[in-house]
């Protein structure tokens, strides 16, 4: 098992590797943003540039390195000092964004979202408020999704079923945006019960649990649905089995049968599933964040990309990266704990 | 006989007689060739056994209906009267009107509620803003009382403004901002001697009094703390008591020496005050808690340095900008450059300024389609003698004094063909009246039918309403219908071969191969597909075809490992051992024997992703980083989102038109899969 362990995660690092590679190299090609604002603020960023190996600066003009970057003349009434900056070959600077995570971790600066502002500090600002917001959506959805999922399979083929899997196959299709554009539309606009947008840091109390309503509703409906989905057919098909008949012959009643059984061996790919998205809770939904103004990752996700400012987005990507192989990897070893008959990827 | 044997006793047996016969063979189907008969039963291919299987589904049923049904009218958005490429924004945002009625259900009408005229301070529906052939005189309700109508308006009575920081860095905008919390930022670096003056003006209209006490601070930060509010550092204080003070002054020069502050330095101006709140009672006897608007009368935020100061400690705090509750900016005053003291000031224009005022309201029920489509005298900037010259040379009317265009009259009143119906003279004097005069700058008032100027030859019916550009939103939905299933179907269709090859090879020839093979595919699922997009979509540009490459880029990868599974399971078999044996090739093995096994699951892979592939256009358009130029739901949905609350149809028909699609085909979907795969019946997804 430990092996086994080891491989798996030795696998997901060298595969997140290769992607966050790429994924720079790609960023790089793109044409370099130039930072916006006062002149000192952008050469406080070309000296930051300068100093993680993504940029060089000159005091002639050279050939070789491209366009140049940012031509700076120095005002006043002393000599005149000019600087002319280039930015350094990409080969060169992914050695260098190599050396500046693993000896500083550091993963550069804002251009634009908040200028100068270190990368890492600005996710690690928004990241609570998207992770408060998932450890709600999950405490909620989870169960709910689960007992749903329950009701739905022991009464298989009755109305309650059908009532309920019609409602999940309803809801799973919905886009997103079109379930949290009506309800800010129902609850905010017509009925003026919920504020409209993320409270901000002056609202009372109130307002800021009242804002948290339609964030977990929509973030809840999806997975409420598809555990439901999940539950529903894995009983279903547990229900189905010879054990299950056998525990009902040996003189069990349908309840003890169901709790002791039915309930245990269809958990064992639940469990995984669930554990898996409390992974998830770092991450953050693009949509529901720019939608209600939520400052989390998943809106900044937005914002980085709409500004052009490709450090922060790089460090946005990365996480939502790493949180989707690690939650992937995590899902398959809890498996093999929950079942030790089971090895996820393993050889035949 | 048999049955009983339990209740005889076992004598009674004992004492039956048989005869011999009893005991002997009988050939029963002797010389029968029953090889040379036909089947009872009928055959059936596996196609018809699916068919079969599928149509029990009913649900399933409904869905592949539904989408055959979406299919062939997104076909008919060319055929629709009302072109998009031809829309004129003179009918943007039209109610959706599907039956003359006047009620207020899907009639084309909309209720005014509490409308004013913040000019005149009387009842909206007596200004000429509306078209009085339009409002339902049966509905016109003047209100009794005065009320308040809050936002920033040029007119009114006894208004008064505030002030708001002039970037909101995400969402929403309000106006009930209680206090102003975040100030405008300020650089300042070389700015040594500069000096801050607020003037505070205006009285509050209503009570007659300022408002509460309230602080002013100017704080700094270091340069590199700029982002952390925890190290705001304060510079200079004042808290205003005295509700007679009209100006404060800040010497920032001064509070920088005192506070030993020498270089690169950020501020904050923040105006600040605590948040008061009331209890009253409510309609219904219970207490509700409100808070009590807060507003700063600013007339003037004005700098000035010393007369040695640089040119670029000048520019700096020119380039400092002040907005105020309507979203308008402070009217910079003139820079004066000669006496080298001022470096100008940023002036409220008190009239755009108004936040708050009274007026009598009304309420009433508005027929848009009359207003638009109807005849109207709002029009007069497209007609003129030029236009008027041409209906009479088609001898549409006659004009009896070339020169006098009050003259004008139609040939024939009973036809519509000239959309012009009569002409009145209006002579204002432009010294005495210039909004009249600039009203009708030839002098004339043109009454126009409005279905024939926008070239209609009737009034038109837009069932789903138009959006801002005026575009018939039925016709463009099913553009859109059109663009997102043709997109979908191409990129499933490439995904389903790319993934088909792909998992084929990595399933059947296994060992390092597939680990290979699995790496990349790896590799690419690892990337969060907003992630993929996103990147394609900056890298090549945001273009239909861009789009359809990044769905393909990663879309194979579940058909391929689908495709790997199937192989998996299926090389190992038997019948494939025994076909090898004989000498097939590869080809043979994999085309003919292995991949038609497992081609249910990958064909309900491959339909299932067509929802999903219009689930992410729809989104990354909707987000705004999707496609551009090109009718999509993401598109349409986003545009007319701003209008969510004035027109909501523009909304909700659009998304239900895309969740009624997703939800038939995901219906689809799941049949076709019971269907060509029974024993995954009732299964997962």
């Amino acid at each position: 098992m430990g092996k086994y362990i080891l491989k798996r995660l030795a696998l997901a690092v060298v595969t997140l590797v290769i992607i966050l590679s790429l994924t720079f190299i790609l960023i790089k090609l793109l044409p370099f943003e130039q930072p916006v604002g006062m002149t000192d603020a952008k050469l406080a960023y070309y000296s930051q540039q300068i100093h993680l190996g993504y940029v060089v600066s000159f005091d002639h003009e050279v050939s070789g390195y491209g366009d140049c970057l940012f031509h700076y003349v120095s005002s006043g009434s002393g000599p005149k000092i000019q600087a002319y900056y280039y930015q350094t070959p990409i080969w060169q600077q992914y050695f260098s964004w190599l050396k500046n995570i693993f000896t500083e971790w550091n993963w550069g600066t804002s251009v634009k979202v908040e200028m100068n502002r270190s990368a890492i500090a600005i996710i690690t600002e928004r990241l609570p408020v998207s992770m408060s917001l998932n450890i709600i959506s999950v405490i909620f959805s989870v169960p709910l999704g689960i007992i749903l999922g329950i009701v739905a399979a022991l009464n298989k083929n009755k109305p309650v079923d059908h009532i309920i899997s019609t409602l999940v196959m309803v809801f799973i299709s919905i886009p997103s945006f079109v379930l949290i554009v009506f309800s800010v539309w129902l609850f905010a606009y017509q009925l003026n019960w919920l504020p409209a947008a993320w409270a901000k840091p002056t609202d009372p109390t109130s307002v800021k649990i009242a804002s948290y309503v339609i964030p977990v509703f929509a973030l809840s409906f999806g997975s409420v649905c598809g555990y439901c989905r999940f539950v529903r057919a894995e009983l279903c098909e547990v229900m189905e089995s010879e054990y299950l008949l056998l525990a009902r012959t040996k003189g069990l009643t349908k309840r003890q049968a169901i709790i002791r059984h039915a309930l245990r061996n269809a958990m064992v790919p639940i469990v995984p599933a669930i554990l898996a998205e409390f992974i998830g809770i770092l991450g953050g939904s693009t949509i529901l964040e720019r939608l209600y103004g939520i400052p989390g990752i998943g809106g900044l996700f937005y914002d980085a990309l709409n500004a052009k400012d490709y450090n922060v987005l790089f460090v946005d990507m990365a996480l939502f990266t790493t949180i989707s192989l690690v939650s992937g990897v995590f899902l398959d070893l809890s498996y093999g704990l929950i079942d030790p008959r089971i090895r996820m990827g393993a050889k035949k | 006989m048999k049955n009983d044997n339990k209740q005889r006793p076992i004598d009674t047996i004992v004492d039956e007689e048989f005869l011999d016969s009893d005991f002997e063979f009988v050939h029963t189907d002797k010389d029968a060739k029953i090889h040379d008969e036909k089947f009872q039963s009928k055959p059936t291919t596996f196609a018809k056994d699916a068919f079969r299987r599928f149509v029990k589904n009913k649900a399933s049923v409904v869905g592949a209906i539904i989408i055959g049904v979406l299919l062939l009218s997104s076909f008919l958005s060319a055929l629709s009267p009302y072109k998009i490429s031809e829309a004129d924004p003179g009918y943007g945002l039209m109610l959706p009107k599907i039956r003359d009625g006047g009620d207020g259900f899907w009639d084309g009408t909309e209720t005014y509620k509490k409308a004013y005229d913040a000019e005149t301070g009387m009842p909206i529906a007596s200004d000429e803003k509306f078209n009085q052939r339009a409002v339902i005189k049966e509905s016109l309700q003047v209100l009794p009382e005065y009320e308040y109508y809050t936002e920033p308006n040029a007119n009114g009575h006894f208004g008064f403004y505030h002030l708001t920081a002039a970037q909101t860095k995400r969402g929403f905008a309000f106006f009930q901002n209680y206090s102003v919390e975040k100030g405008p930022y300020l650089n300042l670096k070389d700015t040594d001697g500069a000096k801050l003056k607020i003037t505070i003006g205006g009285t509050d209209g209503i009570n007659g009094n300022h408002v509460r006490p309230f602080d002013i601070n100017l704080r700094y930060r270091k340069y590199n703390d700029f982002y952390d509010t925890e190290k705001l550092l304060p510079l200079a204080t004042d808290i205003i008591t005295d509700k007679e003070e009209e100006s404060f002054d800040i010497d920032i020069g001064a509070a920088m020496t005192e506070a030993s502050v020498t270089s690169a330095y950020y501020a904050q101006i923040s105006i600040e005050f605590p948040i008061e709140t009331e209890k009253t009672l409510d309609e219904n006897g219970k207490e509700v808690e409100t808070v009590i608007p807060d507003y700063i009368l600013i007339e003037k935020m004005e700098f000035t340095c010393e007369e040695t100061a640089t040119d670029h400690a000048k520019q700096r705090l020119a380039e400092i900008s002040f907005t105020d509750a309507g979203g308008n900016a402070f009217e910079m005053g003139p820079n004066n450059q000669h006496s080298k003291k001022h470096t100008g000031y940023w002036q409220s224009n008190v009239k755009s300024n108004l936040y708050k005022a009274r007026c009598q309201m009304c309420t009433f029920r508005y027929d848009q389609y009359v207003a638009i489509f109807g005849l109207r005298e709002n029009l007069n900037a497209y007609y003129g003698k030029k236009i008027i010259m041409r209906f009479v040379e088609r001898g549409l009317a006659t004009l009896s004094d070339p020169d006098d265009l009050s003259t004008f009259a139609l040939v024939n009143p009973d036809s519509d063909e000239c959309p012009v119906r009569s002409i009145v003279k209006m002579d204002f004097d432009p010294v005495e009246e210039p909004d009249m005069a600039a009203k009708y700058p030839d002098g004339y008032c043109y009454t126009v039918l409005g279905y024939r100027h926008f070239g209609f030859t009737s009034i038109p019916k837009f069932v789903f309403g138009t959006d801002n550009g005026g575009r018939d939103l039925l016709t463009l939905a099913l553009s859109c219908l059109k663009n997102s299933l043709l997109l979908a179907i191409i990129t499933s269709a490439i995904c389903l071969s790319i993934g088909l090859v792909w998992g084929s090879i990595s399933g059947y020839f296994g060992g390092n191969v597939d680990l290979i093979m699995e790496r990349i595919t790896d590799i690419l699922s690892g990337v969060p597909w907003i992630v993929v997009m996103t990147l394609v979509m900056i890298l090549l540009g945001r273009t239909y075809i861009t789009f359809g490459i990044a769905v393909c880029l990663t879309g194979w990868i579940g058909t391929s490992s689908r495709t790997r599974t199937q192989f998996y399971r299926f090389k190992g078999r038997e019948y494939v051992l025994a076909s090898r044996t004989l000498g097939a090739s590869d080809a043979r093995l994999i085309f003919r024997h292995i991949l038609p096994n497992g081609l249910g699951t990958i064909v309900t892979g491959s339909v299932l992703m067509i929802p999903t592939t219009i689930f992410s256009e729809a989104t990354l358009s909707y987000l705004g980083l999707g496609l551009q130029g090109t009718d999509s739901f993401g598109v349409v949905l986003s545009e007319n989102q701003k209008f969510l609350q004035t027109r909501p149809a523009l909304v909700i028909f659009p998304a239900i038109i895309i969740s009624l699609l997703m939800i038939s085909f995901n219906l689809f979907g799941n049949g076709l899969r019971d269907a060509l795969n029974p024993t995954l019946k009732g299964g997962e997804q």
